[in-house]
This record gives C-alpha cells, structure tokens and sequence, in this order.
C-alpha cells in the first residue's frame, strides 16, 4: 500500500534520524514542512510566526526522536506536536490588549463572500478571535476549520474528548456572543 | 439579530488565518538550521556546560583579581628596584661598574 509505505519509510527515517543521521532529519523535515507551514497558519497570518512555529516544532521533534516509537504514524506524531506548538505561541499571544472592535468591518466580514475579506475585515476576525482563550482559539480551529472529528482533537491535543466537546461547545458559545454583540 | 452559524464562525476563523499565498515558502535549509538550533541547546542544557555558565561570574571576577594583583606586584617591584638602585653609594656604583665590565683591581 502507498501510504503505508510512506509511513514505512517516514518510520525509518526517524529511526536513522534518532542514531544521528542528520540527512535523514533533513529529509523528514523536507517531507512534512509544507503541512506543517499549512497548520500553522491555520492560526497565524504572520509569515514570521508561522515559520517560527513550524521551527519550534521540528525542534521538539528532533530532540525527542528518540521517544518515538512508531506504534503510530510519524506523520500523526509530528502533527501533534505541531498542534502544541500552535498552543504555546497562542498562550504567549495571550498577554495581548484587547481592541475596539469595529461594527462596519465586521459586518464586512460576514457579508463578504468567502475569500473576499477586505483586509480591515480579516484584521477585524483576528481581534474577534483574540477575545478568545488558547484553548478555545484552539479547539474551535481543529473542530471548526480543519473540520476534524473530536476524536482526532482529543488525540492532537492530549485532552479527553468529554474535555475536547465541553470546550468546543464553549467556544462556539463564546465566538457566536461576541459576534452576536457587534453586529 | 439571528445566531450566527458554523459557517459564520468558519468564515471568522478563515479570515484570521493564512491564505496558501501568504504562507511562507519552505526553507531548505530548515532542517540544517533545527539541527544546530538543538546542538546550541544542548552545550547551554549539558551539566558542564550549565556548570561553565553558572561559574562565569566567579571565574571573571578572579580572572580581575589576579589581574589587578599582578599589576601591584609589578608596580610595587619596579618601585624596590628603584628604591634600591636610589640607597647605592658612588663607592658601590662604581664597585659594581668594574664587577660588570671584568676588573677587579
């Protein structure tokens, strides 16, 4: 099977990878780079922070090559580290001010078709979404976004998945009051 | 106003995120770069090297001190030797020119 061989060969990689074989790293990192840079901006515009998210990630990834033991797919494992990756730089976002928000600018955002915010109204989503916690910032994004199922999410970000639909249905609470409130 | 939808919600997440052309491109050189970035980690993270830093300001401060006793000791020599060059009699300067020069008349 295609994709088994992939992980296959992903597996071995690391395992080479983990002996100290830098090329091998090289190799996995040119692989998974792209969905990686895909997932983090997911939640940052910024390129510099994406990038500096997808760095953080590979770096985890590295030093803990060792700890993987391939009961799972390399890919599936990188991918959560990413996503707590993700989480530690929303959390260090978090000491941000809360700004005023702008009724015109969102109603732009809700009127436009998708794709077509005017940039106001994409800055106008970002300060909507700040009002959010990490947590909720995270979750509503995998659920919501990446449209996963919550058993995924439970895996992705080592919460239960009672826990995962307690914050996802929260959140949701949470974004659709603020939304209700300005507009 | 009616509540918003899962759409609404998805279109506010969307906007806030990154379109495929404002990703950044993938680096080449990420991988060389991770690896360094852990290999500098690693030397600040190893029990000698944290030890190293930890020892740095004591280190620095005795590396001074032996410096500014070196410069008083050195100081304080030249200052015997003048001292003792300033004590000498004519009768031993010109004792010690003719030691110097062989004679011994």
């Amino acid at each position: 099977m295609c994709g088994s061989s992939t992980e296959d060969s992903d597996g071995s990689l690391a395992a080479s990878a983990a002996a100290g074989n830098g090329e091998a790293f090289d190799e996995l990192v040119r692989r998974h780079q792209p969905r990686l840079l895909r997932l983090a901006g997911r939640f940052f515009r910024r390129p510099e922070l994406v990038e500096e998210v997808v760095q953080e990630a590979f770096l985890k990834a590295y030093t803990c090559l060792k700890g993987f033991r391939g009961d799972r797919p390399f890919g599936h494992w990188l991918t959560r580290i990413a996503v707590n990756a993700s989480y530690d730089q929303l959390r260090r976002q978090r000491a941000r001010p809360e700004t005023a928000l702008d009724d015109a600018s969102v109603l732009d955002l809700l009127a436009s078709p998708d794709g077509t915010e005017s940039e106001v109204a994409r800055i106008t989503a970002g300060q909507l979404l700040a009002r959010l916690s990490p947590e909720e910032r995270l979750v509503l994004t995998l659920t919501v976004l990446e449209n996963l199922p919550v058993k995924d999410v439970a895996g992705l970000t080592g919460w239960s998945i009672p826990n995962v639909k307690v914050r996802a249905f929260r959140a949701r609470r949470k974004l659709r009051r603020v939304l209700g409130g300005v507009s | 106003m009616k509540e918003p939808t899962d759409a609404v919600l998805w279109k506010v997440l969307a906007a806030a995120s990154s379109r495929e052309g404002e990703l950044p491109l993938p680096s080449p050189f990420l991988g060389a770069r991770v690896r360094a970035v852990a290999a500098a980690r690693l030397t600040d993270e190893h029990p000698i090297g944290q030890l190293a830093w930890r020892l740095l300001p004591a280190l620095t401060l005795a590396g001074l001190l032996l410096s500014g006793v070196s410069v008083v000791a050195t100081r304080e020599a030249a200052a015997a030797r003048r001292a003792a060059v300033a004590s000498l009699s004519t009768g031993d300067v010109l004792l010690a020119i003719s030691m110097r020069s062989g004679g011994s008349r």
